[in-house]
């Protein structure tokens, strides 16, 4: 009898999973009508931008008392800043007038769109996980992809927004530090008494050599030399053993050399 | 799969055949549809489902199986599955149960779990039929005598709105659920109680729950019954807009003919796991088919309410009853649910009655407003025992609706009309038609064509027919349009797909 009820109840059903996106892969690309426009949206658009979308079903009663919160929490917290998207993308790819109800009732702001159903499975491997929150990085990598309803993790959402608009902030400021040539400036102050700031940019990292000379190109001091960075950088000449009198700075690189004047007066 | 199913029915057969005392009995239901989900695309083929409910009892043991199968043209959604299989240990006192079960703790604020016999639930992305029920998967102990009940049970409710075929019955079981419960009788009027459970979803630590709960008889027409539940570290917070609890109090009452109940709900960011707790909604479950899919929805992540009900039996069969019910969802922006609803029944004669009903609500996360509803159902019985039944309902409300060449939201009227006429021959021989109609742009307009919006009334006419062979075995039969939207049965809701074509089911007891 034993063996028998063994033999019954022994192992659990197995069945294939149907294939889902994991964080950290390329999120599935979509290409979709939106809510009263007559553009459709297209993922792979915006490999620059931190997308957020909401996936909800535009006849779902939880997904209309949760959708207000993506608007209020999330979108109305980076709509100003140029480097983020929002989506609202409809799974039960119900008609417009639905759609249309559904932002009229959560008062969703950001573009909403439509037939989304085959987008969920992509990302989800189901049509039923909808009322989720996923967030798609630079490249369209998936970031953050919810399983539990949109108002149960806003926080994580916004975490991971945020981590990522920073990055890509980041990654702007140093694309804008980064000159695309070689550039030595006039040196600041000039006329000098008695030292002067020379400052020269990069386009990458390479040997440099920034020296003084005087009219007649005998070489007085080399005030920077070696490897440095792309970038901007400033070197500060200390001319108290110098007589007035016109100097020669010239920065010399692997492939490159530049020369500036400047004017001594004691 | 087939193999593992086959050897658990042989085992039953063979268990019955060597034990004197034990018996084998069940159920299979049996639905073809040859048809279409209209808007779909490429879903008109034809699908088989077919269930089998399988007991073995012998002295204190029980077993049961379901066996689930779906067959399409397309292999890939096809499944063969035993979705449940359990046994259980039951003498006067203990119950013992392994394996698939069923159990609510208090009244359902932190677990409930059902199953709607004879539905069929459709998943329509691969459209994929299966039960609808959910149950738990794991083991369960309870201790009942006359002063105390004790539960305990370590399980994994099973989210059942994915199917079956989709992936692994692991991942159809996201949450792991600890609980205990015990309930005591202090006297023949007084029960009170207390429930420990935890919660562990996929990927996140444990949650506590707690629960009291209780049960006074105030006098013999007075009841009064309550539960609170909470998560642990938010007890009696009540103030703080994330702290989760359920509270839930109802007194029932009556003095002769005169009856009725008061109930009050306040449930605030208390969705647990994937949400497999279904508190009482308290809005008033209608069988009407133009009410009963207007229903209000429970969102438990913020939602307080009540639900207030009275009866009258007169002497000679009338019956009056009332009910107002209103919701307040409020987990961000706030939404009103409030219906109020009569109905009288008419008993005229010996052969004819007559059932009305007249209904106001206000809608407004359905955005519908000023819904008004009502229905006449006149009921006929002939000398010859065959007998008819007419039921016209009616249904109109105020939407605003977006128009696109002037980018507003404009109001509009929309109306629903549900008719049927149905003539038993017999109580075993019934054959009846439905028509509806729906000006309601949301189901006017054909989802597939974007660009366009169609507005021309939208009609379903169907026929049914059902035939009771004997005592064991019924044949009913569909044909034509049906009408689909949510449906609500023991407060339970969910969404039936529209279909059109033929739908045959057979339904057989052993």
């Amino acid at each position: 009898m034993r063996k028998l009820l063994l033999i019954i109840f022994a192992g659990w059903l197995s069945t294939s999973a149907n294939a889902q996106t994991s964080v950290g892969e390329t999120a599935p690309d979509f290409n979709l009508p939106e809510l009263n426009g007559s553009e459709t949206v297209m993922l792979r658009a915006h490999t620059d931008k931190v997308v957020y979308i909401f996936f909800y079903g535009a006849n779902c009663p939880h997904c209309k008392t949760n959708g207000p919160v993506t608007e209020s929490d999330i979108y109305q917290s980076y709509k100003d800043n140029p480097n983020f998207l929002a989506f609202g993308i409809d799974t039960w790819n119900m008609i417009a007038s639905s759609n249309n109800s559904f932002r009229n009732v959560t008062g969703i702001t950001y573009p909403l769109l439509l037939n989304g159903r085959n987008t969920l499975n992509a990302y989800y491997g189901n049509t039923s996980s909808y009322d989720r929150s996923v967030v798609i990085g630079l490249d369209n990598i998936l970031l953050y992809r919810g399983s539990v309803q949109v108002d149960n993790d806003v926080a994580d959402v916004k975490s991971v927004i945020e981590a990522e608009l920073e990055k890509l902030e980041t990654s702007e400021e140093l694309d804008r530090s980064i000159p695309d040539q070689v550039v030595l400036h006039q040196n600041y102050p000039n006329p000098f008494n008695p030292s002067t700031n020379i400052q020269f940019e990069l386009d990458q990292t390479t040997e440099i050599e920034l020296a003084i000379y005087d009219v007649i190109g005998n070489k007085l001091s080399t005030i920077a030399t070696g490897s440095y960075a792309a970038g901007s950088h400033s070197v500060s000449w200390n001319a108290t053993n110098y007589p007035s009198g016109v100097y020669l700075y010239r920065l010399q690189t692997a492939t490159q050399s530049f020369t500036q004047r400047m004017l001594l007066v004691k | 799969m087939m193999y593992r199913c086959s050897v658990f029915a042989v085992v039953l057969l063979a268990l019955s055949s060597t034990q004197v005392t034990a018996q084998v009995y069940g159920s299979n239901s049996f639905e073809f549809q040859l048809g279409n989900l209209p808007f779909e695309d490429d879903r008109s083929y034809s699908t088989g489902y077919n269930q089998t409910n399988l007991y073995y009892d012998s002295g204190n043991i029980s077993l049961y199986g379901r066996f689930e199968q779906f067959i399409t043209p397309i292999e890939e959604r096809n499944y063969f599955q035993l979705t449940q299989k359990s046994i259980q240990f039951q003498d006067d006192q203990f119950r013992v149960r392994a394996g698939n079960f069923y159990e609510t703790l208090g009244r359902g604020l932190l677990l409930r779990s059902y199953d709607i016999p004879g539905s069929v639930f459709e998943e329509s992305f691969e459209r994929t039929r299966y039960a609808f029920f959910r149950e738990l998967e794991g083991f369960a102990a309870e201790y009942t005598s006359d002063l105390v009940e004790v539960k305990a049970l370590r399980a994994q409710p099973l989210f059942n709105p994915l199917p079956p075929n989709t992936m692994p019955d692991s991942l159809r079981r996201p949450d792991l659920v600890e609980t205990l419960q015990a309930n005591f009788y202090l006297n023949d009027r007084i029960s009170a109680g207390g429930i420990l459970m935890r919660n562990q979803t996929i990927g996140s630590d444990y949650t506590n729950f707690g629960a009291l709960t209780t049960d006074i008889t105030i006098t013999d027409n007075v009841q009064f019954f309550g539960e609170y539940a909470f998560e642990l570290e938010d007890a009696f917070g009540f103030e703080s807009e994330t702290d989760a609890f359920g509270l839930y109090l109802g007194s029932n009452f009556y003095s002769g003919s005169f009856g009725g109940s008061l109930e009050y709900k306040s449930y605030n960011n208390f969705r647990i796991g994937s949400g497999y707790n279904d508190p009482p909604s308290l809005i008033k479950e209608h069988t009407y088919p133009v009410l009963n899919r207007s229903t209000h929805v429970l969102d438990t992540g913020g939602e307080y309410g009540y639900q207030f009900e009275v009866y009258y039996n007169f002497d000679d069969c009338h019956a009056l009853t009332f009910n107002i019910s209103r919701a307040v969802n409020n987990a961000f922006l706030r939404f009103e649910y409030i219906e109020i609803f009569l109905e009288g029944l008419y008993q005229l004669n010996d052969q004819l009655s007559v059932k009305s009903f007249l209904d106001y609500a206000d809608d407004e996360l359905k955005g519908e407003m000023n819904r008004i509803s009502a229905g006449l159902i006149t009921d006929y019985l002939f000398d010859n025992g065959s007998g008819i039944i007419v039921d016209l309902q009616f249904q109109q409300f105020e939407r605003d609706e977006f128009v696109q060449t002037s980018g507003q939201f404009e109001p509009n009227t929309s109306s629903n009309l549900y008719s049927s006429v149905s003539y038993s021959f017999s109580s075993d021989f019934v054959v009846a038609g439905v028509m509806e109609l729906s000006t309601d742009p949301q189901l006017t307009d054909d989802p597939t064509t974007f660009s366009m919006v169609e507005d021309e009334t939208r009609f379903w006419l169907g026929t049914n027919v059902l035939y009771r062979a004997n005592s064991t075995n019924t044949i009913e039969l569909f044909a034509g349009k049906r009408r689909g939207g949510p449906a609500c049965t023991s407060g339970i809701c969910y969404e039936i797909l529209d279909f059109e074509g033929v739908e045959l089911r057979l339904t057989t007891r052993f």
